[in-house]
């Protein structure tokens, strides 16, 4: 089994360029189980979460030799992890019309 | 002495001077009637800037001086004020910084990062550090950490996913006082009608590029994707009880909790994305669920 310890990659998890890095650890790693190790991990942002899931979805797949698990998820790391479940289950919401105004009308907003 | 040569050196080059004067308040609409004020005509050209007669600069106004400053190669005169001045040079204007050396998170004052792709590293332990500075700024209260960083990585990451610029620049002030926070991230790229004149072949008008972006038609045909301008407002709006405000080409949309407005800019152009928000302290534990579908 090979741990990897996400802080030492970022202490914050805020793009997809540091998921291609996870990406690539797992990918040079012989073992058939990895864990991605959330400790100290404070912040993950909705894109990299995105990311994430995918390839936890993918490595998963039963015809797939290694498996990917995560340990040590903070609430707010969960909360990321689940807003981007919900969005990818929910029919999206559209912003209501935006009214569009005149510049001379900003200053009475 | 120095001041008299600037003006005939800027005269050589027929540079237009521009005054860059303060907002009447810290209301991002007073914030962006005096970046309109300022910037009104310029487009793309070199100008000098003068902020002679500036007693403090907002993020938006300095941040944007600062990008044209660098990506059209204008000047700027400095400030008469001493404590102005000052404070230009701890936020290092015009070049900030690009690496997270050059930001200690023992400060409270929060210098201009300049975000470059290409050296991944650097930016993000820039980015890493400034996400964690703004996290002390605001304290422990639950769920603050992902309602205010939460915008920040999108509009970030928006930099270098739709721009087609390998740069841009994020900024952010408090306001210990006034319990407030300002941030500001600025790209010179192509627009968001730009992004959807290139990817999906639609020439759109920039008020309605911004309308099509914040109703999450994204250029990205992928599932999962379109969300982060359109649930970044609302989390600034909604969850935290603040003013959003997003400028691209001749067009600015403003929100706060309750209204939201787009407004042309006549005689106006910015190349590229202008985003500024501004924020309470939270005071009490954040979701912000709700919002992000």
């Amino acid at each position: 089994m090979n741990n990897i310890a996400l802080k030492d990659i970022s202490p914050m998890l805020s793009s997809r360029d540091v998921i291609s890095i996870i990406k690539q650890r797992i990918q040079e790693t012989t073992d058939r189980r990895v864990v991605l190790d959330f400790s100290n991990i404070s912040f993950i942002s909705r894109s990299a979460a995105h990311e994430l899931l995918q390839l936890k979805d993918q490595h998963n797949k039963f015809w797939n030799f290694k498996k990917v698990s995560y340990q040590n998820i903070s609430p707010e790391v969960n909360q990321m992890f689940a807003i981007v479940e919900k969005q990818k289950n929910s029919k999206r919401k559209l912003n209501t019309e935006i009214p569009e105004v005149n510049f001379e009308e900003l200053k009475n907003i | 002495m120095v001041y008299y040569i600037q003006i005939i050196y800027n005269k050589i080059l027929m540079l237009k001077e521009v005054r860059v004067n303060n907002p009447k308040s810290d209301d991002l609409k007073d914030q962006i009637k005096a970046l309109y004020d300022t910037f009104k005509g310029i487009k793309q050209n070199p100008v000098n800037f003068r902020l002679s007669s500036c007693t403090w600069m907002h993020p938006l106004l300095t941040l944007t001086v600062c990008a044209h400053v660098r990506e059209y190669q204008s000047n700027y005169q400095q400030p008469q004020s001493e404590q102005v001045k000052r404070y230009l040079r701890d936020i290092s204007f015009p070049n900030g910084i690009e690496n997270a050396n050059q930001l200690s998170l023992l400060s409270y004052t929060i210098p201009i990062g300049f975000l470059k792709k290409a050296d991944e590293t650097s930016r993000q332990g820039l980015e890493s550090n400034f996400y964690r500075i703004i996290e002390k700024l605001t304290g422990n209260v639950a769920g603050a950490s992902n309602a205010i960083l939460y915008p920040i990585s999108e509009l970030v990451g928006n930099i270098f996913e739709h721009s087609q610029k390998n740069y841009g620049w994020i900024f952010a002030q408090h306001y210990p006082k006034k319990k407030l926070l300002d941030i500001c991230i600025i790209d010179t790229g192509r627009g968001i009608a730009g992004r959807y004149f290139d990817v999906q072949k639609q020439e759109v008008g920039d008020d309605e590029a911004i309308r099509r972006a914040f109703q999450g038609q994204s250029t990205k045909k992928m599932e999962g994707r379109g969300y982060g301008l359109s649930t970044s407002q609302l989390v600034v709006r909604k969850a935290l009880g603040g003013q959003f405000l997003l400028l691209t080409g001749n067009s600015v949309f403003l929100g706060s909790q309750g209204k939201q407005v787009i407004v042309q800019l006549p005689n106006f152009y910015w190349q590229g994305v202008i985003i500024s928000y501004q924020i309470p302290y939270p005071k009490g534990p954040i979701d912000i669920t709700p919002y992000t579908e």
